[in-house]
């Protein structure tokens, strides 16, 4: 605890140094701004974590999908190429392509977000499939499991992987939602944090900007510490 | 500690060195900034300032100018009226130094008037603050009495992107573009809905060149900035051929397209700066700006 008071402390700091040399907000101005947009700023991080919650979602059920062909070794081979392939594609990359096909809309993000979300997740779902399906293979033929005890074998064992590659498409999901957010929004319907950040940048001020950086910091933080430790908490960690 | 005592000490350092002989420049896409593409590629001002170092670089939109401006990484850019103003708003200490274009702007789209965009029509522009947005909000003022008419139908997007999405018919129906967009939309058959001039009352000035107050210090550089942009000037109303050499390498256009869009279809290149005190008041009145700017502040 002291460590990371140290921490805040040198970044505070740092960032003061920086400010007197650079024509930057003081942490004052951004804390002020940070509080004084607190209910626009509480909106757009509602609006751009329930997109985040949809894709989610959306990744659940296709990974469960996708994993599920892929038991046969000509889906596996289709879904594999198909990961070489759209893995390394940055999200944004892909606008042009949506907008030709279904057009400048809110779902034209949320298409971004699942991009960015589903591969990273389907890589490690999949891998932790392969590798239980391996691991218990033998002890499955020796012993006479019951179905049940087979699902139950099987969560366990993929459990930590579909943690960890839910951790990755959190984190990939939410920067590319604030990504796409700045390069365009529908200005009428709700609008994240991306775009929040974006507007500071053009009606200012520049305090804004970090106020939106700092909101997305502490929803990151809060995630991490609270969702996927909580999530942890009740399963691999009971079960060890 | 020491250690990162001194590594935060040598970075802190690297950060305040700064070459005084050095010049950065935005350069722009976009017809309305040949007068900046001619200056570039004809060398003038490296010409004129034989001990500096010219740096041109190529930068997304008006926010990334500005804050690179702030962060004193950039000495001259060029940017519209509105967004200028905007920026003086949110302090920064800057100037125009120069006009640069006027240009045929317009709202786009396949048929109708400013009274027949239904509200569940979308609009295509740059950003809010643009130039685009507000001569949209002047009009909206003129014929509803309400400047922000218009603004849940907006959807930001790049020209390139908003001319494709509006000429796919995909979600877009208008597209508030400027040249060599608004050209490549006319041929495409889309019609002008209403144009910048209607919206704004008469002429502006589309584009203007802007310097940091720092920059104005350095007299010599200023000097030299002036002159190279009035032989640019001169080099695009007296030297059609050779400008169109230099801008057909810019633009994927062909030689005689490219020389009406410069010279036949309304693009006026010269120095003037028109249109400042009235984007002034019109953002003043309707709460874009909080202060009320005299000409004399915006201008060096």
């Amino acid at each position: 605890m002291v460590n990371k008071f140290v921490l805040v402390v040198l970044i505070f700091l740092g960032w003061e140094a920086l400010c007197m040399i650079k024509k930057l907000p003081h942490t004052i101005e951004i804390i002020s701004a940070f509080i004084s947009e607190w209910d626009y700023i509480l909106i757009s991080i509602w609006h751009s974590l329930s997109m985040i919650a949809m894709g989610f979602i959306i990744i659940l059920v296709l990974s469960f999908l996708l994993v599920l062909l892929s038991q046969k070794k000509i889906f596996d081979d289709w879904l594999n190429l198909l990961i070489t392939i759209c893995h390394p594609i940055p999200g944004v990359a892909l606008l042009p392509v949506i907008w030709m096909t279904i057009g400048p809309r809110q779902e034209a993000i949320l298409i971004i977000v699942i991009h960015a979300m589903i591969w990273p997740f389907l890589i490690n779902v999949k891998q932790a499939t392969d590798e239980v399906q391996r691991t218990y293979r033998d002890i499955i033929s020796l012993f006479d499991i019951t179905f049940y005890n087979r699902i139950k074998l099987f969560i366990k064992g993929v459990m930590p992987s579909v943690i960890s590659g839910a951790k990755i498409a959190w984190s990939r999901g939410w920067r590319a939602f604030i990504s796409a957010e700045m390069i365009f929004s529908v200005v009428g319907e709700s609008t994240g944090i991306g775009w929040y950040i974006f507007e500071k940048r053009i009606w200012g001020p520049p305090a804004g900007v970090f106020a939106g950086i700092i909101a997305i910091i502490v929803i990151s933080l809060l995630i991490e510490k609270y969702v996927f430790h909580y999530f942890e908490s009740i399963t691999i960690k009971k079960w060890q | 500690m020491k250690k990162i005592l001194l590594i935060v000490c040598t970075l802190m350092l690297i950060g305040c060195q700064s070459n005084d002989k050095e010049i950065i420049i935005a350069e722009q896409y976009g017809l309305a900034y040949a007068p900046i593409q001619v200056m570039m590629a004809n060398g003038y001002l490296e010409d004129l300032l034989p001990d500096y170092d010219i740096t041109w670089v190529k930068l997304g939109n008006t926010m990334a100018m500005r804050e690179a401006m702030s962060a004193d990484a950039l000495d001259v850019g060029f940017v519209g009226i509105p967004p200028y103003i905007i920026g003086t708003e949110n302090g920064m200490e800057w100037g125009i130094f120069t006009g640069v274009s006027r240009a045929p702007l317009a709202l786009m789209g396949r048929e109708g008037d400013l009274e027949s965009i239904g509200s569940d029509a979308r609009i295509a522009l740059p950003q809010p603050g643009s130039i685009q947005h507000i001569l949209l909000s002047m009009a909206a003022k003129d014929k509803f009495g309400d400047a922000s008419y218009f603004d849940n139908q907006l959807v930001t997007m790049k020209h390139p992107d908003g001319m494709q999405v509006l000429l796919e018919g995909n979600e877009i129906d208008y597209h508030f573009t400027s040249p060599p967009y608004i050209f490549q939309e006319k041929a495409a058959g889309m019609k002008e809905i209403i144009t910048g001039e209607n919206c704004f009352g008469g002429e502006f000035t589309f584009i203007v060149g802007v310097t940091s107050k720092d920059f104005t210090l350095d007299e010599e550089a200023y000097e030299a900035l002036e002159k190279a942009f009035e032989l640019s000037m001169n080099e695009i109303q007296n030297n059609q051929e050779a400008t169109l050499d230099i801008l057909m390498g810019y633009y994927n256009l062909d030689r005689q397209t490219l020389k009406t869009y410069l010279y036949d279809s309304g693009m006026v290149f010269d120095r003037d700066i028109l249109g400042v005190d009235r984007f002034v008041e019109f953002m003043f009145e309707n709460g874009y700006i909080k202060n009320k700017y005299e000409e004399v502040d915006l201008i060096w």
